[in-house]
């Protein structure tokens, strides 16, 4: 895990939540949350809140993190 | 004098070791930017302890990131530091890492305390200290748990004695950078080597490469250096070289952890537990309730634990500086202004003030549960939906809230904040949060017109405050100061069980402090208003004291808010409340209890009986938990009755208390923080909208029509925005904003 392999993974999937990236780099939820502080304060990671309609895309959270990140290539 | 810079992330226990080592009493709190400035304190016989604000890297010396961590980024540049004691919260090593990686690239001689180890231990990891010592080749790695008394002795020990030897600079861990950036690298070093910066050349040149900027250096050395930045930065146009030098570090950390730290098996009660209380406290729908609940929960307790000290306090205060004083100076023969300088002056307002002491302290007690417990960045969580309506980052409700207790503080709270814009439409919001100071005032009115319904009517108060920020920031963000909104990155750090002993010291020693400042203000005013009370002015209408002919001249300026000629007390309340806001209370009891209004005052025949009776009574109110006011208390709440006349006349009085200027300390603080420009735009700006809100109630209550203190208004609000608007392009165009 690295920042461009944290960057490749939010560019494909769109509101993934910190839980979610770090079930899948296997790692701890600590490790990765410095990486994606890194891109959220270089504004090209947006933060969002949970909505209905992503609580029904993110069953594997079970709701408990309401924040979802969605990448942004323009910034 | 050797200097010990003490610098971590933010909320990793810096403060709390630095009072434990020091005997410092600096704030301390369960959330990330309590400590925004830096201070020193003597340490031993020969060492200076330097406390700097938290930080996640050295990178911001410039003015692009937050004001607290570009304070602690330039001290370590421009100061000359002997030693770097440097804290890391054992719960975030990965982090706290990051920021070592740069510490030990400074060539200063560092010592690394592990802080919060016992959390360490509940996420199910060990720490291999001695292996983390040779990796590192840091020989001095300590570990200690701040909130245990037997760690910080040990602690204390153990810093002694290596501090005694003399501590060589840490080696660089030479992390391999790309052969571009070292490349770089070697060149901005070269330039630097010549001049004083050489010790941390290697540390700033890696800065500069990154985007960062070095404004304490010398213009000629500046440009030289951005030329080798630029060359660099032009042969690789589509790198991030931030990141580039961020992921070296990562890669330097990753393989360091794993190997250093030995998992077991976690204990997650406590973890589990906060983790149960966010799903309900940041709730996306009832994380608002809840912090409406915990915010009208802070009120009810403050007000109703207030109410069982108050009458003790007041009695005591009163049967000693009032009634005493002035039985003493019965026998003498001091001239009359004297009389009243002491008795009705500085008797009745140290009375005054010892009938708000117990509301003060509780309402520090309050927010300290609320800083201690962990709450205070959830409630910057939640509400960061709605800050973002002011395009301001969730941060931005933190100073809000640490403006209940004192406005100065807060103003100094915005140093968080990332972006210049912010920290501007923060400071303007936040002396709309009813202070300390300002409770005095509700707590007595309430009580006074609304006997049941005290506690809601001082939370409405405080609402309209808040109402009034979210307008003034509405406003603000969308036609004069408009700008991007700053992501919000915020630690959420486990709840834990408020520490009894640190939050009653804080509000004692916060409660202290109010009572010195005050103190001296009532000394000032009674001198002022004894010498102004003494002298007569008589004209066609009457004879005046001074005192009551010029405050009587004042109550023009108060009438769209209800001030009759006849209340003048109110008006000079109003003036002496621009000074401090404590101040509103202390001169309204003063001059209603003076000469000038209550000629006679009941002196007891016999004063020990008397003396006996009141504490007898003091002390079984005090027993009973009785609330019932003492007769002073009685005496004002009927002068308020009299000179006020109805309830709607004393609530816009309270409206204009509220939300009219900042005092002088606020307006002071903010324009060292910003520019006195947009002080003193906050200044006619809150006047102005306190004028409005008072009058339109007054308006709304009465039916009357609407007249020229409405246009008056309106203009000066308008012409307030227009400063503004004005100000925008100077105060903005600068580096940073």
């Amino acid at each position: 895990m690295d920042l461009l392999a944290v960057k490749t993974y939010f560019q494909s999937v769109p509101q993934a939540s910190a839980l979610e990236a770090a079930d899948f780099f296997a790692t701890d939820i600590t490790e990765i949350a410095c990486y994606i502080e890194h891109w959220v304060l270089k504004g090209r990671l947006i933060k969002q809140q949970t909505t209905g309609k992503c609580q029904q895309a993110c069953p594997s959270c079970h709701h408990s993190t309401p924040t979802h990140f969605i990448w942004n290539d323009s910034a | 004098m050797k200097k010990v810079a003490f610098i971590g992330n933010p909320n990793c226990g810096k403060t709390t070791l630095f009072n434990a080592l020091t005997h410092s009493k600096r704030p301390v709190a369960n959330w990330a930017g309590v400590t925004v400035d830096t201070a020193e304190a003597p340490w031993g016989q020969n060492l200076t302890a330097i406390d700097l604000p938290g930080c996640y890297s050295i990178c911001h010396a410039d003015t692009s990131g937050a004001t607290d961590e570009r304070i602690a980024a330039n001290y370590l540049f421009q100061e000359p530091v002997d030693i770097i004691l440097h804290i890391i919260d054992a719960s975030q090593l990965n982090r706290a890492f990051y920021l070592t990686s740069q510490l030990l690239e400074l060539s200063i001689p560092i010592i690394i305390v592990i802080n919060k180890i016992d959390l360490l231990s509940r996420q199910g990891k060990v720490l291999q200290i001695e292996k983390l010592c040779q990796l590192i080749q840091v020989p001095h790695i300590l570990t200690c748990q701040g909130n245990s008394k037997t760690d910080i002795k040990g602690l204390q020990a153990t810093l002694a004695s290596i501090l005694e030897t003399p501590l060589l600079p840490t080696p660089r861990p030479n992390l391999p950078y790309p052969p571009a950036i070292a490349q770089g690298l070697s060149d901005i070093t070269q330039i630097l080597n010549l001049t004083p910066w050489k010790p941390t050349a290697y540390a700033i040149s890696l800065n500069l490469i990154a985007g960062s900027q070095a404004p304490y250096l010398p213009t000629t050395v500046q440009t030289q250096i951005n030329q080798s930045a630029q060359t660099l930065i032009g042969a690789h146009p589509d790198t991030d070289l931030d990141i580039t030098i961020a992921q070296t570090r990562y890669d330097f950390i990753r393989p360091l952890l794993e190997e250093i730290v030995d998992r077991t098996t976690p204990c997650p009660t406590q973890q589990r537990i906060s983790n149960q209380l966010d799903q309900i406290l940041t709730h996306k729908y009832l994380g608002i309730p809840c912090l409406m609940l915990v915010l009208y929960g802070l009120f009810f307790f403050a007000l109703q634990s207030a109410s069982i000290l108050q009458p003790f306090c007041t009695q005591i205060s009163e049967l000693i500086f009032v009634t005493g004083l002035a039985t003493l100076l019965q026998q003498t023969h001091l001239p009359t202004w004297l009389h009243m300088f002491f008795v009705q002056g500085l008797g009745q307002g140290i009375t005054t003030l010892a009938s708000f002491i117990p509301i003060v302290f509780t309402m520090y007690y309050s927010i300290g549960l609320l800083e201690e417990s962990g709450y205070m960045p959830r409630a910057a969580y939640v509400t960061d939906r709605f800050m973002r309506l002011l395009h301001l980052p969730g941060k931005a409700f933190i100073p809000l809230i640490i403006g209940f207790s004192c406005n100065v503080p807060a103003i100094l709270a915005t140093r968080t904040l990332e972006c210049k814009r912010d920290r501007i439409i923060a400071g303007i919001m936040t002396p709309f949060m009813s202070c300390n100071a300002r409770l005095a005032v509700f707590a007595i009115f309430s009580a006074a017109f609304f006997p049941h319904h005290a506690s809601s009517v001082v939370f409405i108060l405080y609402m309209t405050g808040v109402l009034a920020a979210i307008i003034t920031g509405l406003i603000l963000c969308r036609a004069i100061i408009p700008g991007h909104i700053q992501p919000l990155v915020m630690e959420l750090p486990p709840y834990q069980i408020p520490k009894q002993r640190a939050i009653i010291s804080r509000a004692y020693s916060s409660t202290t402090n109010f009572t010195y400042r005050v103190g001296k203000l009532i000394i000032f005013l009674s001198a002022v208003m004894s010498l102004l009370g003494t002298y007569t002015i008589t004209t066609a209408s009457g004879t005046f004291s001074l005192l009551a002919y010029l405050g009587k001249g004042t109550t023009n300026l108060f009438g769209p808010i209800g001030i009759t000629e006849n209340n003048w007390p109110a008006a000079v309340a109003i003036l002496a409340g621009f000074m401090a806001k404590e101040t509103v209370i202390i001169t309204l009891s003063q001059l209603y209890h003076s000469g000038a209004l209550n000629p006679t005052m009941a002196i007891p025949a016999d004063f020990w009986l008397y003396a006996q009776q009141t504490m007898i009574t003091a002390f079984h109110q005090l027993i009973t938990l009785e609330t019932s006011q003492t007769t002073d208390y009685y005496l004002l709440t009927t002068y308020l009755h009299t000179y006020f006349g109805d309830a709607t006349n004393a609530f816009a009085y309270l409206l204009f208390n509220l939300l009219y200027m900042p005092c002088l300390s606020t307006i002071i603080a903010f324009a060292k923080e910003v520019h006195w420009h947009w002080a003193l735009f906050t200044a006619i700006w809150s006047l102005s909208i306190a004028y409005l809100i008072a009058h339109s109630f007054l308006v709304f209550t009465h039916s009357a029509p609407l007249g020229i203190p409405m246009i008056i208004i309106t203009l000066m609000i308008i012409s307030s925005l227009y400063l503004a608007k004005q100000m925008v392009k100077s105060s903005l165009s600068t580096p940073g904003a």
